[in-house]
C-alpha cells in the first residue's frame, strides 16, 4: 500500500486522519495487574499493580498496518490483548468502527470477536494439541453461523489453501506440522471469520529465517486480499519497518514515538528509540565500531519513575525535569530541539522533515537544538530521584 | 598460521530411534585458531547445537559420534575417557547454552556457583569433596573467605556486574535475563578455557541487552585470548561478532568463508537466499525474497545436496555427494554449481542479477 | 496389527468423527498401540478375561457359588468337588471365584466412577476459574482429606448400612480429592496456554472452553488416575469386606473370600491364596491396560495418524 511513496516525501497524513473515522480508537487506555500478594496485604489495602499499560492514546485506520515495538516487559503483548477486550481495560476507552467498545455484554463481544481477531507467537501453544486442524479451523466458523456441516468443510479445505497447506492436512494434529506451518494455521483461523482488524503478537519471531519470509509475505498478501488492518506487535524492528505504515515505539507501558514509519525510521527523536535502532545487528556492512549499548535493564513496572519512565537509563538525560515531569507526546515537526539522528542510526536520512503525525514525548523536544548536540548527560548513578 | 585450538574432521552424528536413525550431523570440518571467534549460522533443526555438544561429548547414549579428527589444542577429543572429558568440560572448555534461567541452579546462589567451577578446575586447593560441597551449597550458603569465592566474585566483575559481592550472593531469579547470562559467561570463564562453545547466548535477550553481552564476549576474546565457537540463527550477530563463519544447513557445511567474505560474496545459493529473505532496516522491498519450502527430514534425506529441493538453480548433479570448492583462499563453498561442467544456461547464476524467486509465499 | 483398528472401524460409521461421544481416530490410535506394544496386548487380555469371567459368571461358573455340599467341605481340587476345590461350607471355589470378579469389578470401577465424576467437575471448576472459588473447593477438598479414605468409607457404611451400592458410594467419596487436585493442577497448566486464550479471541464462552477445549486436555492424567484408583477400590472393597463392612458375607466377592480364608490358613491355603491372586492379576492387567489407553488417548505421544 505504502509501495508507490517515495521514502524521502514525507506523508501529509492529514487526509487520512481527518476524511475517514479511524477503524480502532483507544483513549487513555490502562491495564494493571494484580501482583501476587498475600490475603493480609489484601486486607491491609497494601495491593500493588503492574502497570502493564499506563495510558496510551492510539488510532488504527482501515487496512493500514500499525507497528508497535518495544522490548520485553515494556507492554507490547498486554496492548494488544487489551486492544482486542481478551484483557478488560482497567481505565480509558476503547472505540472500535465508531461504538464504544469499552464495556460489552458477552453477546455482544462475541459479535465484536467476529471483527477483531488474533495471531499468536507460539504457534504451538496457540492450538489446541488435542483437536485436529479441521476442528480448529471449523469452530469459528461454526459459533458465528458461517458455516455448518459440508459448506464448513469446504470453507476449512479452501481456507487451508489460502495459507498454502493441502487440504488434506485438516484430519492432523498440531503437533505434525512444523512451526513455520503452525503459523500458518493459526493465521487461518484469524481470518476464517474475515475480521476487520488482526492484532499480530509477535508471529514471526518464534519462526526460522527463511519461514519468517514466507509468513510476512503471506500476512501481506492476506491483507491486501480481505482488506485487513493490522496491529503488528513486534521486537524486531527490521520486521515491523518492512511491514507497518505507522509505527509506534513502547517503553514500560507507554508510547514515547509514534509516526509513519519513514519519520520514526529516518528521523527518530526519542533517545529511547534511537538506542533501540543503532543496537539492531546489521548484515549490511561490518560497523566501524561496535553497537552502542543502552546501559542497565528496564525499571519494574509495579513502581515505574515518577518523570520520563527512559529517565533511569537515558544517553541524553537533561536534568531534574526528566525524572520529575512525566512529558507528553507532542508533534516532532518544529519543535527547536528536534535534530539530527547520531551517525550510529543507520536508517537516518538528514534532509528528512517530520510530518504533523509524527510524535515524540520528551524534554528535548522543547530545548534548543544545539543544546541537544553538545548535552554531555550525567552518568546513570549521579542523577536526582 | 599457528596451530589450531580446535580442529574437526568429518564429523557425524546419528541419532538412533526406535524405528529409524537420523543423520543429524553429516559430515563436517571446521577448525578455529586461537583468539578467534568462528561462527556457525543454521536455522533450526540443521545440527549446529548438536555439533557444539557432540564436541562436549554430552549427548546422550543413543546418539552415535564418529569423526576422523576431533582435536583440541593437539589432543584428540575422541579417545578420551568420561572423567578426563569432565576435567577438560568446564576448564579448558566451557558452554554457555541459551537460556540461563534453565542452566543455572535455582537453589544456589551465583556466586557459589561461579566459586564451584573454580574449585574443580583451578588451583585453590580447596577440597571438593561431596560432603564441603554440600556443606557450602546448603548450610553455610556462601564460602565468602575462601579464594575460589574471592575469584568467584572477581569474574563477576570482570563480565560487567555491578556490586559484584553483594550479587554473588544471590540467586537466579533475582536476578534479570541479561544478568544471568553475565553469569553464564563469568561461570565459563572460571576454568580458565581457551574454548567458549556459546550456543545461542543471546537469543533469549532483547537487542539492547544483546548488544552489551555480544560486546562482553569481544571484550573477553581480546582480554585472555580464549576462542570462540558461536553457534546462532541470526547473521546480524554473525556479522558484528565473529571472524569466521560457517553456514549449516540439513547437518551439512554449506559454506565457509571469513565473515567480511561471506556477506560481501556469498557463493551458495543458500546463503544468498537466507540474505534476501531478511527484512533489512535500509530496504524498501515490497515483498521480500522468498527461498521456497522447507528444510528436509534428516530420516529421509535425499541422496546429493540437501538443498536441492529448495534450490531455484538445482541441476542433475545435484542428486550426486557435495564437495567442497575453494572459491578463493578459506572460502570454501559446497555446491555443485561450482563445478565446471554446469550446464549453459546455468552459468548466468552467478551474476548479480541472477533472481530466481517469485516473491510470493510458498505453497 | 491393524486388525484391531479394523474391528473397529467396522462397528463405527466412519463418516461421523463420534462413537458413544469417542472420536473414531481415538480408537484406530487405540488399535495401533494394541497392535505394537506386547504389555499393553497383556493388559487387555487380562481385563478382558475378568471381564468377561464377570459379564458370563452364571453360564461359567460350575456350580452354584451358594450351594453347599457338605460331604466335601475344604476339599482340595481333584477330590470330586470342583477343580480349585471347596470352602468351609463346601462351596465350589471356582464358582465363587468367578461370581466374585462381578462383584470386585464393579465395586473397582463403579467407586472411581463416583469420585471421578465429582472430583473432575470440581477439579475443573476450581481451576479455571481460580481466586475465592478455587480457595473455596480446594479447602473443602483438603478438609475431606484430612480423614483416612477408609475411615470414612467405613462411617459412611455404617451410616447408610451394608450393600452393594452403598459401598460403591462410600468408596467413591474417598476419591474425590485425588480427581479434584490432579485435574486442577492440569487446569491451571492448560489455562495458561495459548489456546485457552485463542479461543475466548474466536468468541467462546468461558463454558465452551473449559468443556470443549480445556477438559479434553486432562483424559490422559485421568485415565491414569482411574486406572490406579481402580486397583485401589478393588483392594479396599476387600479390606471392607474382609473387616464384615462390605457387601453381605455369603455375596462372594474377592475380598471376602480372602477374608474368610484366613481361618484356614494352614488346612486349605487355597481359600485365601486363590482371591488374593486374582485381585494381583486383575490389578495388574488393569494398569497395564490404562498405559495403553493413555498412549492412544495422548495425540503427542503416539504417532498413529
Amino acid at each position: 500500500m505504502n509501495s508507490l511513496e517515495s521514502e524521502i516525501e514525507p506523508e501529509t497524513g492529514t487526509e487520512t486522519e481527518t476524511a475517514a473515522e479511524p477503524l480502532l480508537k483507544a483513549t487513555d487506555l490502562q491495564k494493571y495487574f494484580e501482583t501476587e500478594t498475600g490475603l493480609t496485604e489484601r486486607i491491609l489495602g497494601n495491593q500493588q499493580y503492574v502497570k502493564a499499560v499506563d495510558g496510551v492514546d492510539l488510532s488504527i485506520d482501515r487496512q493500514e498496518t500499525v507497528g508497535v515495538v518495544g522490548e520485553s516487559g515494556c507492554g507490547k503483548t498486554t496492548l494488544g490483548r487489551t486492544l482486542s477486550k481478551l484483557y478488560e481495560p482497567t481505565g480509558g476507552t476503547i472505540e472500535f468502527d465508531g461504538e464504544d467498545i469499552t464495556d460489552l455484554s458477552s453477546k455482544e463481544l462475541r459479535e465484536l470477536r467476529s471483527r477483531i481477531q488474533v495471531i499468536f507467537q507460539d504457534p504451538l501453544s496457540s492450538l489446541n494439541p488435542r483437536k485436529t486442524v479441521g476442528e480448529i479451523l471449523g469452530k469459528p466458523l461454526e459459533i458465528h453461523d458461517i458455516a455448518t456441516g459440508e459448506a464448513k468443510r469446504e470453507r476449512v479445505a479452501e481456507l487451508l489453501e489460502e495459507v498454502g497447506l493441502q487440504p488434506s492436512h485438516a484430519s492432523r494434529y498440531p503437533h505434525e506440522f512444523s512451526g513455520g506451518q503452525r503459523q500458518r494455521i493459526g493465521i487461518a483461523r484469524a481470518i476464517s471469520i474475515e475480521p476487520d482488524l488482526i492484532i499480530a503478537d509477535e508471529p514471526v519471531s518464534a519462526l526460522d529465517v527463511s519461514v519468517q519470509a514466507q509468513i510476512i509475505n503471506m500476512m501481506k498478501r492476506l491483507q491486501r486480499k480481505y482488506d485487513l488492518s493490522y496491529v503488528f506487535i513486534a521486537h524486531d524492528l527490521s520486521v515491523v519497518k518492512h511491514i507497518s505504515d505507522r509505527v509506534m515505539v513502547m517503553y514500560l507501558g507507554n508510547i514515547v514515538e509514534q509516526g509513519p514509519k519513514d519519520a520514526i525510521f529516518n528521523n527518530p527523536q526519542h533517545p529511547y528509540t534511537r538506542a533501540l535502532l543503532s543496537s539492531i545487528p546489521t548484515i549490511d556492512e561490518t560497523p566501524e565500531k561496535r553497537r552502542t549499548a543502552l546501559q542497565g535493564t528496564p525499571p519494574s513496572p509495579i513502581d515505574p519513575p515518577s518523570g520520563c519512565p527512559f529517565s533511569t537509563r537515558c544517553p541524553e538525560y537533561i536534568g531534574p525535569e526528566c525524572s520529575d515531569e512525566h512529558p507528553e507526546l507532542e508533534t516532532v515537526a518544529d519543535k527547536p530541539g528536534s535534530i539530527d539522528a547520531p551517525e550510529d542510526v543507520p536508517t537516518i536520512l538528514e534532509e528528512y522533515e517530520s510530518p504533523e503525525s509524527h510524535h515524540a514525548a520528551c524534554h528535548w523536544l522543547e530545548r534548543s537544538g544545539d543544546e541537544r548536540w553538545s548535552h554531555e548527560a550525567p552518568a546513570i548513578g549521579e542523577r536526582g530521584e | 598460521m599457528s596451530n589450531p585450538m580446535l580442529e574437526i574432521e568429518n564429523l557425524h552424528v546419528e541419532f538412533e530411534t526406535e524405528d529409524e536413525s537420523v543423520q543429524a550431523v553429516d559430515g563436517i570440518s571446521f577448525e578455529i585458531h586461537p583468539g578467534e571467534v568462528y561462527g556457525i549460522v543454521g536455522e533450526s533443526g540443521s545440527g549446529k547445537s548438536v555439533t557444539a555438544l557432540s564436541i562436549m561429548a554430552l549427548l546422550d547414549s543413543n546418539a552415535n559420534v564418529t569423526a576422523d579428527r576431533v582435536r583440541f589444542d593437539g589432543t584428540d577429543l575422541l579417545s578420551k575417557t568420561d572423567s578426563e572429558m569432565r576435567s577438560i568440560r568446564g576448564g579448558e572448555i566451557s558452554m554457555i547454552f541459551q537460556d540461563p534461567m534453565n542452566s543455572l541452579n535455582p537453589v544456589i546462589t551465583v556466586g557459589e556457583q561461579i566459586a564451584e567451577v573454580v574449585r574443580h578446575h583451578g588451583d585453590v586447593n580447596e577440597s571438593t569433596n561431596l560432603v564441603q560441597e554440600m556443606r557450602r551449597k546448603y548450610v553455610t550458603g556462601t564460602s565468602a573467605d575462601s579464594a575460589s569465592w574471592r575469584r568467584a566474585v572477581e569474574l563477576l566483575e570482570t563480565v560487567g556486574i555491578p556490586d559484584p559481592e553483594t550479587r554473588a550472593q544471590e540467586y537466579p531469579h533475582q536476578l534479570s535475563g541479561g544478568m544471568r547470562q553475565r553469569v553464564m559467561i563469568a561461570q565459563a570463564l572460571a576454568g580458565d578455557p581457551s574454548l567458549i562453545l556459546a550456543d545461542e547466548p543471546t537469543t533469549a535477550l532483547d537487542v539492547s541487552i544483546e548488544a552489551q553481552i555480544l560486546n562482553q564476549l569481544l571484550d573477553l576474546r581480546d582480554e585472555f585470548g580464549v576462542s570462540v565457537l558461536l553457534i546462532t540463527h541470526d547473521l546480524g550477530v554473525v556479522r558484528e561478532t565473529c571472524d569466521r563463519v560457517a553456514v549449516m544447513y540439513a547437518g551439512e557445511l554449506m559454506e565457509k568463508a571469513a565473515v567480511e567474505e561471506l556477506f560481501e560474496d556469498p557463493q551458495h545459493p543458500y546463503t544468498r537466499g537466507l540474505m534476501q529473505s531478511i527484512p533489512r532496516l535500509t530496504d524498501d522491498r515490497e515483498m521480500l525474497d522468498v527461498i521456497e519450502g522447507s528444510v528436509p527430514n534428516l530420516a529421509a534425506k535425499p541422496p546429493g545436496c540437501p538443498f536441492q529441493d529448495r534450490c531455484a538453480w538445482a541441476f542433475e548433479a545435484c542428486t550426486q555427494p557435495l564437495e567442497e570448492h575453494e572459491v578463493d583462499p578459506g572460502h570454501d563453498v559446497a555446491c555443485h554449481l561450482h563445478r565446471e561442467d554446469i550446464p549453459e544456461e546455468l552459468g548466468e547464476w552467478n551474476s548479480p542479477t541472477a533472481v530466481r524467486t517469485d516473491g510470493g509465499d510458498d505453497r | 496389527m491393524g486388525i484391531l483398528a479394523n474391528v473397529f472401524a467396522r462397528f463405527v460409521d466412519t463418516d461421523k468423527a463420534r462413537v458413544f461421544g469417542i472420536r473414531t481416530d481415538m480408537l484406530e490410535r487405540l488399535g495401533l498401540v494394541l497392535g505394537r506394544d506386547r504389555k499393553a496386548q497383556l493388559g487387555v487380555a487380562i481385563v478382558g478375561i475378568v471381564g468377561f469371567m464377570a459379564a458370563f459368571a452364571p453360564i461359567l461358573a460350575p456350580h452354584d457359588p451358594m450351594g453347599q455340599d457338605f460331604p466335601v467341605l475344604l476339599e482340595p481340587q481333584f477330590v470330586g468337588a470342583g477343580a480349585l476345590g471347596t470352602d468351609s461350607y463346601g462351596r465350589d471355589m471356582l464358582s465363587r471365584l468367578i461370581y466374585g470378579a462381578r462383584i470386585s469389578l464393579l465395586v473397582g470401577i463403579g467407586a472411581v466412577a463416583v469420585g471421578a465424576i465429582i472430583g473432575m467437575v470440581i477439579g475443573l471448576v476450581a481451576g479455571f476459574f481460580g481466586g475465592l472459588v478455587d480457595d473455596v473447593l480446594m479447602r473443602m477438598i483438603d478438609i475431606f482429606w484430612a480423614f483416612p479414605y477408609l475411615l470414612v468409607a467405613i462411617m459412611l457404611v455404617a451410616i447408610f448400612g451394608q450393600g452393594l451400592w452403598n459401598v460403591i458410594i462410600a468408596l467413591g467419596f474417598a476419591y474425590i480429592d485425588d480427581f479434584a487436585r490432579i485435574i486442577r493442577g492440569e487446569v491451571l497448566a492448560l489455562r495458561e496456554e495459548e489456546f485457552t486464550l485463542a479461543a475466548r479471541s474466536i468468541g467462546l464462552t468461558s463454558r465452551e472452553i473449559m468443556v470443549g477445549e480445556i477438559f479434553p486436555n486432562t483424559i490422559a492424567p485421568l485415565l491414569v488416575m482411574y486406572t490406579v484408583l481402580v486397583a485401589r477400590a478393588m483392594i479396599a472393597e476387600a479390606t471392607l469386606s474382609f473387616l464384615g463392612l462390605g457387601v453381605r458375607p455369603s455375596t462372594p466377592t474377592w475380598g471376602s473370600l480372602l477374608g474368610q480364608g484366613r481361618g484356614f490358613v494352614t488346612e486349605a491355603w487355597w481359600i485365601g491364596i486363590l482371591p488374593g491372586l486374582m485381585i494381583v492379576i486383575t490389578v495388574f492387567g488393569i494398569n497395564l491396560f490404562g498405559d495403553a489407553l493413555r498412549d492412544a488417548f495422548d495425540v503427542r505421544r503416539s504417532e498413529g495418524g
